[in-house]
């Protein structure tokens, strides 16, 4: 079209992929394919793209991105959120031509029938910097879209610091773009990673997890509740088990196992630091308040708990579950300080908790001590539960009395630092504690006692995030879920879940389609603040590539002194004579 | 030559003729006349054919007659009784300007020449589909008839492999322009024939 009058030529080839004239234009345009015009929609609700008539719906996903040239030189940058056929008369949708009659049908498709999307805007780019920039507004009627090219994608997601970044996959439309994530703002805020059993969320949380301890971002602390993470992933069954952290050479010194099980860990000939074990001593009522739902203990129950550590101590839980009756507990039960049947009830279900091997009445090494130590020098630590993993009170238990004490010495570390003024640093080193089965921790009911609810609430106040690992986000608290800074979700076919993946997130609502439109495999929809724009990703498959990565430490002898200074603390001059 | 404008105003003129049967030009086809303004020349769509009565009623009596005579009728049809076409004005161009799909300046004159165009000037005139909308407005002509009409002229006009796309193309014109009016666009498209043999 020269004139605004329609040809002949523009009615038959215009952009028709197979056209000659076509074939022309999209050379001309680089590369760029276009797929139709934008003729309404809004910034909350997304934008309506009129598909060109040649433009294949079957060659569009939901997930994929587009640009969208603006009249004033900015560059949108969009997610299809949805692809619809639509019709100008809704009396060709309800009398389709008869079958057979092409022509009808050639003549109505881009026509009176038609395809459209629902392009979310994501992003602004200005022309002059290339800065990408929160959308705030959105392009004029009948601007052109066109699909994203790979360099614009990864124009996208390079992130500024080569070093910290993780390639977590691939666009789901073209393998060579390859999608990365700024791990420090990953482990800035609280995380999760959600998905449907078998969706591979662990494949995904492994070399995640192995990203940040090779690029020294955080530590790490791990609850491996299936012995997943530490020596050996289990694959299907068909497969061989693939490596653990500690398989991964360039990374195996800084990773230390603690094994819950040593027989387990001894029949999996997978090897650990050290043993844990936690006395009845060092065990407090809140310890166990978290196990309130899942011991079923009554609020009164759990008042008695605190006020038996008030009047004994460190030796309350010995003398509550002395099942020959301690003379002292008698005296409280005589004095009518507590039922009788309370005091029976506790015994009879504390007894439950504290048959499990790594409970004993004394333990002389304060292990968590070691594994604290081992995490402020920018170490981490995968706990492998062995057997125990798949029992829910122990788990609960352990996850809950490690990050108790942990964050108690964290929330120190970062006050005194901040007691020294500017000169004490930022204080002590980031930590993300990675924990499965997340909902039991952070669910309403629990999520307000829990230290794990203090963590996700926090914030990065005090330097600790989680790692939330689950695959029921609808049953984590909401508070919970609107603090969580970057959300990695594999599919999920519970609405209920799909609806809470979204909460806290503005404008997500579009996004559904997306998230529901994943594969049940190696796909995954990653938003927040680890990326500039929410993005579908294949992820990259966990096997023998990354073992290659991980093979050695590809420092040169400078860097590694340098990093070896930075780890003891010293300046690069100080530290060694060379 | 195949006529004379009789009457004319700035949307349609009608012209006489009396060729010989074969000769009649029919519904749809695109004829031209040439105007005094810039050397203009009128492009129209023949919407309508009327018969008129002859002024002494030889023609009435003979249509009722029992026994008329082959060659008293053959003598009546001979009488140079004009046919009335009437013409949609759909288009001009000036001396060696570009067609324009759009009313010309002026009407023709009376008695000014009236042909038909060729294959050629009709594949010309339908590269551009922009007369569509006049014909759809037209007030006194059977558009959607004249349409399908003066399609299937022009499709068998062009090459057997082009008139197909022709076709589509002239249907997502009339698609577009009725506003996906899926029920008449149906009704026209229809009617559209053309010959698919090479």
């Amino acid at each position: 079209m020269t004139d605004g009058t329609t040809t002949l030529q523009d009615l038959l080839s215009d952009r028709n992929p197979l056209a000659p004239l076509a074939r022309a234009r999209a050379s001309a345009e680089a590369g760029r394919r276009r797929l139709g015009v934008v003729v309404g929609g809004s910034l909350n609700d997304g934008l309506d793209v009129k598909l060109d008539r040649d433009t294949y719906t079957e060659g569009l996903a939901v997930g994929s991105y587009v640009t969208i040239d603006g009249q004033t030189d900015r560059k949108f940058f969009g997610l299809i959120t949805d692809i619809r056929l639509d019709a100008i008369d809704p009396n060709a949708q309800k009398m389709p031509p008869p079958a057979g009659d092409d022509l009808l049908a050639q003549v109505y498709r881009g026509t009176t029938v038609f395809g459209a999307l629902r392009v979310k805007p994501m992003l602004m780019l200005e022309r002059d910097t290339g800065d990408p920039r929160p959308v705030k507004t959105v392009p004029a009627h009948f601007t052109p879209v066109y699909s994203a090219t790979p360099q614009e994608v990864e124009a996208i997601f390079a992130a500024q610091d080569a070093g910290k970044a993780y390639e977590i996959g691939s666009s789901i439309e073209d393998e060579t773009i390859k999608i990365k994530i700024d791990l420090e703002r990953f482990v800035e805020r609280s995380s999760a990673i959600f998905g449907r059993s078998g969706t591979g969320k662990t494949f995904l949380a492994l070399p995640l997890l192995a990203g940040v301890v090779r690029n020294e971002v955080a530590s790490t602390l791990i609850f491996d509740m299936h012995n997943d993470y530490g020596y050996t992933l289990k694959g299907d069954r068909r497969q061989a088990p693939f490596k653990g952290l500690k398989q991964l050479s360039a990374i195996a010194s800084r990773v230390v196992v603690v094994s819950l099980d040593e027989e387990s860990s001894r029949a999996r000939k997978a090897g650990y630091e050290f043993a844990l074990h936690i006395g009845y001593n060092q065990i407090e009522p809140e310890d166990l308040e978290t196990l309130k739902s899942v011991l079923s203990l009554s609020d009164v129950q759990v008042n008695a708990l605190f006020m038996l550590h008030r009047k004994f101590g460190a030796d309350w839980l010995r003398k509550l579950t002395n099942e020959e009756g301690d003379p002292e507990i008698s005296e409280l039960l005589e004095g009518n300080k507590i039922a009788e049947g309370t005091y029976h009830a506790i015994q009879r279900k504390l007894l439950r908790l504290l048959k499990f091997d790594f409970l004993r009445e004394r333990v002389a090494d304060n292990f968590v001590e070691r594994i604290l130590l081992h995490l402020t020098r920018g170490g981490s630590v995968v706990v492998e539960f062995g057997r125990y993993g798949n029992d829910l009170p122990a788990y609960v238990f352990v996850a809950n009395f490690i990050t108790r004490r942990i964050h108690k010495r964290y929330v120190e570390l970062k006050e005194q630092a901040e007691g020294r003024g500017a000169a004490g640093g930022e204080g002590p080193r980031q930590l993300v504690i990675a924990v499965e089965e997340a909902h039991k921790f952070l669910d309403p009911e629990v999520a307000q006692h829990t230290i794990f609810g203090t963590i996700a609430r926090e914030l990065r106040k005090y330097n600790v995030t989680l790692l939330i690992v689950d695959q029921r986000p609808s049953q984590i608290d909401s508070e919970v879920m609107s603090q969580i800074g970057t959300r990695i979700t594999c599919a999920l076919s519970d609405e209920r879940d799909i609806a809470a993946v979204f909460t806290g997130v503005s404008g997500a609502q579009q996004l559904r389609s997306v998230l529901a439109a994943l594969d049940s495999k190696q796909q995954a929809l990653i938003m927040g603040h680890a990326v500039p724009m929410p993005v579908v990703v294949r992820t990259r498959e966990y096997g023998e590539a990354v073992y290659q990565e991980y093979a050695g430490d590809r420092l040169s002898p400078d860097e590694r002194h340098a990093r070896n200074a930075k780890r003891l603390g010293r300046d690069d001059d100080d530290a060694l004579v060379r | 030559m195949i006529g004379r404008v009789i009457q004319a105003n700035m949307r349609s003129f009608v012209f006489g003729t009396r060729v010989p049967e074969s000769d009649v030009p029919v519904f749809g086809a695109l004829v031209k006349t040439p105007i005094r303004h810039r050397q203009a020349t009128i492009y129209g769509l023949i919407y309508d054919i009327a018969v008129n009565e002859d002024d002494d009623g030889m023609t009435r009596m003979l249509s009722v007659a029992e026994d008329a005579r082959e060659e008293d009728i053959d003598w009546q049809r001979s009488r140079l009784i004009p046919l009335n076409v009437n013409v949609l004005c759909v288009g001009y161009r000036e001396a060696d300007g570009p067609i324009r799909r759009q009313f010309p300046p002026q009407p023709p004159i009376a008695l000014n020449e009236i042909e038909c165009c060729e294959n050629d000037e009709l594949i010309q005139f339908t590269q551009r589909l922009d007369h569509f909308q006049l014909v759809l407005d037209a007030r006194d002509a059977p558009c959607d008839e004249l349409l399908a009409a003066s399609i299937s002229q022009a499709a068998d006009a062009r090459e057997a492999g082009l008139r197909r796309d022709f076709v589509v193309a002239c249907g997502r014109e009339l698609a577009r322009l009725l506003m996906g009016d899926s029920l008449r666009i149906e009704q026209i498209i229809r009617r559209i024939r053309w010959d698919e043999r090479a």
